[in-house]
């Protein structure tokens, strides 16, 4: 026989356990009669790794002071630095804590939570920093980067030399300080090559050119990014005249000779030369790749965020930003309770 | 001590709102993050009502009728979710809600209504007033959880955990 009062206790402790969780206070029930200290003590306890997580962000930070004091437009960056290690910090503590109180792992485990967490965290780091290299790179000009990205394009360049029958008949190197290429300019005379494809930045590209025009080379000289800038044209003076350049262009330009070129160069090659779906293959093929790793959830978000986007436009005189994101999110949950596009 | 009679007066209309919360979370044991909706629904109409002159009594019952209705509409349509994602949705009514008031010029916008016809009655009538809808509320609450539907939402409570 059951008691209707031993029933009533059940539910009533089910319910605690699943509030406590609910409240991120874990390890068993917390009551008024425990002593202050170890009440305090179990919520310190995850209170404080917060402040050591963020300590070790604020370090981190500390240790490059002199090139802080050097550089100063890298202080820009600092608050985004700080922030995201912080929010690093807070996911792990949160994803952690979930797997605590969910018992998923347990403490005993620590060591084996915590390389899991740095492991996470190094892979981030990485990505987080490419993609901060990358705004700084867009933002501040920056010449360093220009040059990384400039190699990764003559590496693709010979990657897709056989596929349309160019012959690399001798490669050159030189350094990033290089300013006097007389022993490289002497190699590509007696090269003698038909066509000289040259990445580098215009401290480079400029000189280059100049020399390699002053020693009586008139071979063409094929540059990409860095040879579009204009301290290129004034560092390389009359050398500059006829340099050929990669970088696609602007299928959004108003100019009449590059539609006409975009046009012909689609005519004669088949391929479209086109800056705008180059760079937008490039993000689908990274947003695609997400998708496969996080599952029907990283697609959800992104038709959240465009419906968000877009609905703000439309709908913004009606509902702010928030309302119209929540609002197609119900929406969703009314037609598929299970989720957007979840299987179950 | 006047500001006593308005600390307890808040305090009161607090308590009412956490009991509220109180019947969905602990006897029902679902999770709501979109309470403060309702409570704002009820609070807006009774505002508007007493600015177009209602008598502030009557203002009471009609933004009950209101807040419960809407509640009972988003009852229904959450009754398809569960767990992680009734959570969602209740949070997403709370969002909706403030979203929908913002961009309301005649509800006051971002600055909300101001000027409301007070309840005619003194600071310290209008504190007893509260204590007493609390105190109310409270032996509602009680009688609920002794009656067969309190036996029922502890069912509910038990079916959601089991689940």
């Amino acid at each position: 026989m059951i008691l209707p009062c031993v029933v009533e206790e059940a539910v009533n402790r089910q319910k605690t356990q699943s509030l406590l969780r609910i409240s991120g206070i874990i390890g068993g029930e917390e009551f008024r009669t425990m002593p202050l200290l170890s009440r305090s003590g179990r919520r310190l306890s995850w209170q404080t790794m917060n402040i050591a997580l963020n300590l070790i962000a604020a370090s981190v930070i500390a240790v490059y002071q002199d090139t802080l004091a050097a550089i100063i437009t890298l202080a820009v960056f600092l608050p985004m630095v700080s922030d995201m290690s912080g929010c690093s910090g807070n996911q792990a503590v949160a994803v952690s804590m979930r797997e605590l109180s969910l018992g998923l792992v347990r403490p005993t485990e620590l060591l084996w939570v915590l390389a899991k967490e740095a492991r996470v965290g190094i892979v981030n780091g990485l990505f987080l920093g490419l993609v901060l290299g990358l705004i700084a790179y867009v933002w501040k000009g920056n010449a360093w980067l220009g040059l990384v990205v400039g190699q990764a394009l003559a590496a693709g360049f010979k990657e897709a030399a056989p596929k349309f029958a160019l012959d690399i008949v001798a490669e050159y190197e030189y350094a990033l300080q290089d300013r006097q290429f007389g022993p490289l300019v002497a190699k590509v005379k007696a090269d003698n090559p038909e066509v000289i494809y040259a990445s580098g930045y215009y401290f480079t590209a400029g000189p280059l050119v100049s020399q390699l025009r002053t020693a009586g080379i008139t071979t063409p000289v094929i540059g990409q990014e860095g040879y579009d800038s204009d301290t290129f044209m004034e560092i390389a003076g009359d050398a500059a005249e006829g340099t050929l350049l990669t970088t696609s262009p602007d299928r959004d330009s108003e100019s009449p000779v590059i539609q006409a070129f975009i046009a012909d160069f689609k005519k004669a090659t088949g391929i479209g030369t086109d800056m705008v779906a180059a760079s937008t293959y490039t993000v689908a093929y990274v947003l695609i790749d997400g998708f496969k790793k996080t599952g029907g959830k990283g697609g959800a978000a992104l038709v959240l965020g465009v419906v968000e986007a877009y609905g703000t436009i439309y709908f913004g005189k009606l509902l702010d930003r928030n309302a119209i994101a929540f609002a197609f999110l119900i929406l969703v949950l009314m037609v598929r309770p299970q989720g957007l596009f979840s299987r179950r | 001590m006047n500001y006593e009679i308005s600390l307890m007066t808040t305090m009161a209309i607090s308590v009412l709102f956490a009991l509220s919360l109180n019947l969905i979370t602990d006897f029902c044991g679902q999770i709501s993050l979109g309470h403060a909706a309702f409570l704002g629904i009820g609070a807006y109409l009774a505002a508007m009502l007493a600015k177009a002159g209602v008598p502030f009594l009557l203002t009471l019952p009609l933004a009950m009728l209101l807040a419960g209705a809407v509640g009972t509409v988003v009852g229904l349509t959450n009754l398809r979710v569960r767990a992680d994602f009734l959570a969602i949705t209740t949070m997403g009514m709370s969002f909706l809600f403030f979203g929908i008031l913002l961009q309301r010029e005649w509800l006051g916008g971002e600055l909300g209504i101001s000027g409301i016809t007070g309840s005619n009655m003194s600071k310290l009538s209008y504190m007893l007033f509260t204590v007493f809808c609390t105190i109310l509320v409270m032996t509602l609450c009680i009688y609920l959880r002794r009656s067969r539907m309190g036996r029922v939402f502890n069912g509910t409570a038990l079916a959601g955990y089991s689940a």
